[in-house]
């Protein structure tokens, strides 16, 4: 019996197993570790380079699970709750990119213009897995450039479907030629419509049903049926073969068995989805690598410098504040997973050329490398680089910072007249809790919040706050420290949180200090500056539900033990 | 494109004829195989790219083979009873001897033969574990036997694979032997060094659940890879690798994780095998065959099974529902086939043959254990005249009325009522179907008798109505009021009867059945402790006491 294809298989996930783990120890996404172990394959064992068909089936079953999942946890609901800067931010970025890149890239790489424009469309999409690790690692998920940046990636993950739909009509047919392209796109959208249409009743009862055998295994089995005819069926109306999984995925999402579809999928998915970034890497040769890791590496900066300053323009443009806004543009300059698929489509249309595709697919590692670096160091960056503009440059920071962080429709800050009030920094999630609690006293405070929306509201509601950063002294100016008995700080980023101290001590060294600490570590660097005050919610949470348990199993001197935990933790 | 419409079709076809296998209630393998000879090149001929699926198929193989490794944890072999490894052995030494013959006879020559006939003695575990749960009967003391037998065929099988690996490549014996020994020598290095390394590995990759389960398997591939490369079969380094993990705290959840994997994969596998049968003048000549042949594991199988239980001792109706759970045989047994298939050594007529066979025992087997009970009813003559060691005492009716109290199943709840019937009285007796505990009640002078009160006949021939007490602790609904039905029929108010229940409505069935009391463990347990409670409150010294008491009584119930 022959076994080599089988081998042939087990040597990529074996590969993909080796590229995931170095990944994981360097702190990198899975994606990466995986395109990496595939160039090394490729280089080591040459027949993986040819055409293989076997590969190439399995790829591109991954590239349709992928798809499938992500129409299968798409919910209408979460996109209502993005709200209109996620939504049009990400279009508009996505559109601007797109056509930046269509303008510049002709004359930069020596390509077609039909290829600029569908590498715009790769370069434009960020990614979410790296950025929800970045995010999650510095505790910025629940902060308010976090809930700004994943509404912005789920607008991008989305957009993937429009883009492969889109772009590779465009890209082929040469020029623009209008009216074949608006016929074969009003196509499309009335054979999508039609689908949905048939498919929104008829799927959701036909699957109920089929959940009333009560086997996974015939869930399973005909999940993957529906996702592959699906495809089969968008791809015989002149879709793609992704859109039709997409599609298939999107009419499940709202029958009632679409969580248990969802962990039956994914260990497939996984599998055939490792096998496609594995085999990303066998297109890459390391030769090719060398020779145009220039052009790669620029080709990188030049992608993260057009991102970050398109989102910086559209995060400003909607009235956030001007650090809030670097924060964002930072953490979406890398190009992202869903990329490699439009690339890969790409390439099997024949738009993209080989060499192309190569450097293309390096740069956008590279981006994914600076990635996390950069967002560890935007708030230090974003300081300084005020604090320069400021020194050294003033009619630039008047015209810079003012005018992007002023806003017409909000008046301009003016000294809160409070006196032994409290000052609360950050108006997130932790911060909103705290501002309910003082609102049922008499004790008066004053907020200081970088985000736009989240102040129109104290506003309405009467409450004094501050359009600003805190880390600005002007800004702690006027919240009126110096008459103020105390500041509660409660965003999580450490960096931020020591110079918002050291400004405290400057200017009011008797103000009693409140501060949130996302780390253990963070404790100990704030502890040291004889912060007494210091509160890691994590901890604070995990107490409460220690102590609930404590409680209702009976256990003797409850508060005893949790004051010993209490203890060790602060060291 | 070709591959994915064709890979579309063949699971919508599946889809359909799967959902139809479901409303007969049939095991979705049937289904698969089904699907198979639909789509094969004798009816729509669909599928055509038979190298993708086949690589699919045999993936689904390794990945079930793997799983089947993450079971045989060396510590679960420990756990299979006596009753499971003689029965278990027994039944695979005859089923194979027999069925040899049968098949022998039938026209097959040696290597055919010896092939067929160790493809009879498997039973599937999908169809067993499906059947059990269904029916709940997992816990009961045939099931649990049941779940025995399967893990000692599963030791049997994966001893065969390795035979079948080591003497396919030739005639030449001493080369063969040279190959078994190198295969032996490869699991206990690679075990010994896995042992020690692998926990380890399997720690760093926890971290990410992605990564584990593609360390997973990726590493079954591996060593399944490695396997093969010495000669020996890609099969058996599957199974290995299972193994190797199985001993790793992360078992269990790899197994879930490639659960979905095996299903689809497996799918594939047996779509092949049908799309594989041969239609046609070829099928009809092993039809005869394969009809004796299913008649055999059908009918044959239970009998071996029923007479070696009855000869350890065990009770007609226990012994037949385990002799029923083997009258079919197993995805295993397909394998081995193809295996035999893919080496040479046998002919594509044997595995039609067998595949055949499959479809009619699994088929079969599902209604007789679905329709157990009457199939035991109608059969009953046959199966009496097989009992070759007859139960003794007990249908006497005049030595009953000896007894006072009759206390059915010494389990843990019957353990405790025992010892406060001895406290009134010394005229009791214990029955009991588990031939161990019977022995080990014997031993402490205790008067016990052996039967099973699901055994209808038992009841009818008791004159149990004269005793003064009857306390059955089974845990059975059905049982129980037939127990009181029968206590009541006689003249006169008749004897106590108490029994167990777990839910409030079987409680209630019973008591308008006439029980006396019943025994409800979660009620009770809850009364007992709310009313400590109630007496300790807050005060920690008295459960200390409690605490104390408790221990001390434990200890004396359980003897240590």
């Amino acid at each position: 019996m022959d076994y080599s294809l089988l081998i042939d298989l087990a040597l990529i996930l074996f590969g993909g197993t080796v590229g995931g783990i170095l990944a994981t120890k360097f702190k990198q996404p899975l994606v990466l570790g995986y395109i990496v172990s595939g160039l090394f394959l490729g280089s080591l064992i040459p027949h993986f380079r040819g055409e293989s068909d076997i590969t190439t089936i399995i790829a591109e079953i991954g590239v349709s699970l992928l798809l499938f999942t992500l129409g299968l946890e798409f919910s209408i609901n979460r996109l209502k709750s993005v709200g209109k800067p996620g939504v049009l931010g990400a279009i508009f970025q996505i559109l601007l990119v797109i056509l930046i890149f269509t303008g510049i890239l002709p004359f930069i790489l020596d390509i077609e213009f039909n290829v600029a424009l569908y590498l715009g469309g790769i370069f434009a999409l960020s990614s979410t897995a790296v950025v929800a690790k970045m995010l999650s690692d510095k505790g910025d998920l629940d902060s308010s450039h976090g809930d700004l940046i994943m509404a912005w990636l789920i607008v991008q993950d989305i957009a993937v479907v429009p883009l492969t739909l889109i772009l590779p009509q465009i890209a082929s047919s040469g020029g623009f030629d209008l009216v074949p392209l608006l016929l074969s796109m009003a196509k499309s959208l009335v054979a999508i419509y039609l689908l949905l249409i048939l498919g929104k009743k008829t799927v959701p009862y036909l699957f109920k049903k089929l959940a009333l055998f009560d086997n996974r295994e015939l869930l399973l089995v005909s999940a993957f049926m529906f996702c592959l005819v699906v495809s089969l069926l968008a791809n015989f109306i002149g879709l793609s073969f992704a859109v039709g999984a997409f599609l298939a995925g999107l009419l499940l999402s709202t029958s009632a068995v679409n969580h248990e579809v969802f962990t039956e999928i994914r260990p497939l998915r996984d599998m055939f989805s490792s096998v496609f970034f594995v085999s990303l890497g066998f297109l890459i040769s390391l030769g090719v690598l060398y020779n145009y890791f220039f052009i790669a590496l620029f080709l990188a900066l030049l992608v993260l410098f057009v991102k970050f300053l398109v989102v910086l323009v559209l995060v400003i443009f909607f009235n956030y504040h001007s650090k809030l806004a670097f924060l964002t543009s930072i953490a979406l300059f890398q190009i992202g997973e869903f990329s490699f698929i439009l690339a890969k489509v790409g390439f099997d249309a024949d738009i993209i050329p080989k060499s192309i595709f190569q450097v293309v697919i390096a740069s956008s590692i590279i981006t994914i490398l600076l990635s996390p670096v950069a967002y560890n160091f935007a708030p230090r960056v974003y300081k300084n680089f005020r604090n320069f503009v400021k020194q050294y440059v003033p009619f630039l920071y008047n015209s810079i910072f003012n005018i992007a962080d002023s806003d017409a429709k909000m008046p301009r800050p003016r000294k809160v007249q409070l006196k032994d009030h409290m000052i609360l920094v950050g108006y997130g999630r932790v911060g909103g809790y705290i501002g309910k609690v003082l609102g049922q006293t008499n004790i008066s405070y004053v907020v200081i919040d970088l985000h736009y929306r989240t102040l129109s509201e104290l506003r309405k509601r009467g409450i004094p706050s501050i359009y600003g950063d805190a880390i600005n002294r002007d800004i702690l100016k006027l919240a009126n420290i110096s008459d103020a008995k105390g500041v509660i700080i409660a965003i999580p980023d450490i960096v931020t949180n020591e110079l918002i101290l050291n400004n405290i001590r400057s200017l009011n060294p008797n103000a009693q200090v409140i501060i949130r600490a996302h780390r253990p570590e963070d404790i100990a660097r704030l502890s040291i500056r004889g912060v007494k005050n210091i509160i890691e919610p994590e901890f604070e949470a995990a107490l409460v539900i220690a102590k609930r348990i404590l409680r209702s199993a009976n256990v003797p001197s409850t508060s005893k033990i949790i004051n010993k935990v209490r203890k060790e933790q602060k060291y | 494109m070709e591959v994915f419409i064709e890979l579309g079709l063949i699971l919508l076809l599946a889809t359909g004829v799967s959902v139809v296998m479901k409303l007969l209630k049939q095991p979705l393998i049937i289904g698969y195989i089904l699907t198979g000879i639909l789509a094969g090149p004798y009816s729509l001929n669909i599928l055509k790219s038979v190298e993708e699926v086949d690589l699919f198929s045999k993936l689904g193989i390794t990945i079930l083979l793997f799983i089947v490794g993450l079971n045989l944890s060396p510590k679960v072999i420990k756990e299979v009873g006596k009753v499971s490894l003689v029965t278990g052995l027994g039944q695979i030494i005859f089923t194979s001897l027999i069925g040899f013959f049968i098949t022998y006879f039938l026209g097959f020559n040696i290597v055919n033969s010896l092939y067929i006939a160790i493809a009879l003695t498997f039973s599937s575990t999908i169809v067993i574990m499906k059947l059990l749960s269904d029916r709940g009967d997992s816990d009961k003391l045939y099931g649990r036997i049941s779940v025995g037998f399967l893990l000692v065929q599963d030791i049997v099988a994966a001893i065969i694979l390795l035979l079948v690996s080591a003497f396919s490549s030739g005639e030449n014996l001493n080369y063969s032997l040279f190959l078994f020994g190198r295969g032996v020598l490869v699991i206990t290095v690679l075990g010994v060094i896995s042992y020690k390394i692998l926990p380890k590995i399997c720690n760093f990759f926890a971290q990410s659940q992605e990564l584990l389960f593609l360390f997973s398997v990726s590493f079954g591939i591996a060593v399944s890879g490695a396997f093969y490369a010495l000669n020996l079969s890609f099969e058996i380094g599957a199974l290995f690798a299972g193994v190797l993990i199985s001993s790793t705290p992360y078992a269990h959840e790899i197994s879930l994780k490639m659960r979905p994997l095996r299903d689809f994969f497996i799918t594939l596998f047996f779509v092949l095998l049908g799309a594989h049968l041969m239609l046609g003048a070829e099928l009809l000549a092993v039809l005869i065959p394969s009809l004796v042949l299913s008649v055999f594991v059908l009918i044959g199988n239970p009998i071996i099974v029923f007479v070696l239980m009855n000869l350890l001792g065990y009770s007609s109706s226990t012994a037949f529902k385990a002799g029923l759970n083997v009258a079919q045989i197993s995805e295993f047994s397909l394998i081995i086939m193809s295996l035999g298939l893919a080496v040479g050594q046998i002919d594509i007529a044997s595995v039609s043959l067998v595949t055949l066979v499959g479809m009619l025992t699994i088929t079969g087997s599902t209604y007789l254990i679905l329709y157990s009970d009457q199939v035991y009813n109608f059969s009953k003559p046959i199966f009496k005249f097989l009992e070759f060691r007859k139960t003794k005492g007990l249908n006497k009716t005049n030595k009953i009325s000896e007894y006072d109290v009759i206390l059915f199943g010494y389990n843990r709840i019957g353990k405790g009522l025992l010892k406060s019937v001895q406290k009134f009285t010394t005229r009791y007796l214990v029955i009991d179907f588990d031939p161990d505990k019977i022995s080990e009640l014997t031993k402490k002078e205790i008067n016990v008798e052996y039967g099973d009160l699901s055994d209808i006949e038992l009841l009818e021939d008791l004159s149990i109505e004269r005793v003064k007490m009857v306390i059955s602790t089974v845990n059975d609904l059905g049982v129980n009021l037939a127990l009181v039905s029968r206590c009541r029929s006689g003249e006169g108010e008749g004897p106590i009867v108490i029994a167990v229940s777990d839910s409030h409505k079987d409680t209630h069935a019973l008591y308008d059945a006439g029980a006396s009391y019943v025994i409800m463990p979660h009620y009770l347990g809850s009364l007992y402790s709310s009313g400590l409670i109630l007496k300790n409150k807050l005060n920690n010294r008295l459960y200390k006491k409690s605490q104390d008491m408790h221990k001390k009584r434990l200890s004396n119930f359980y003897g240590f």
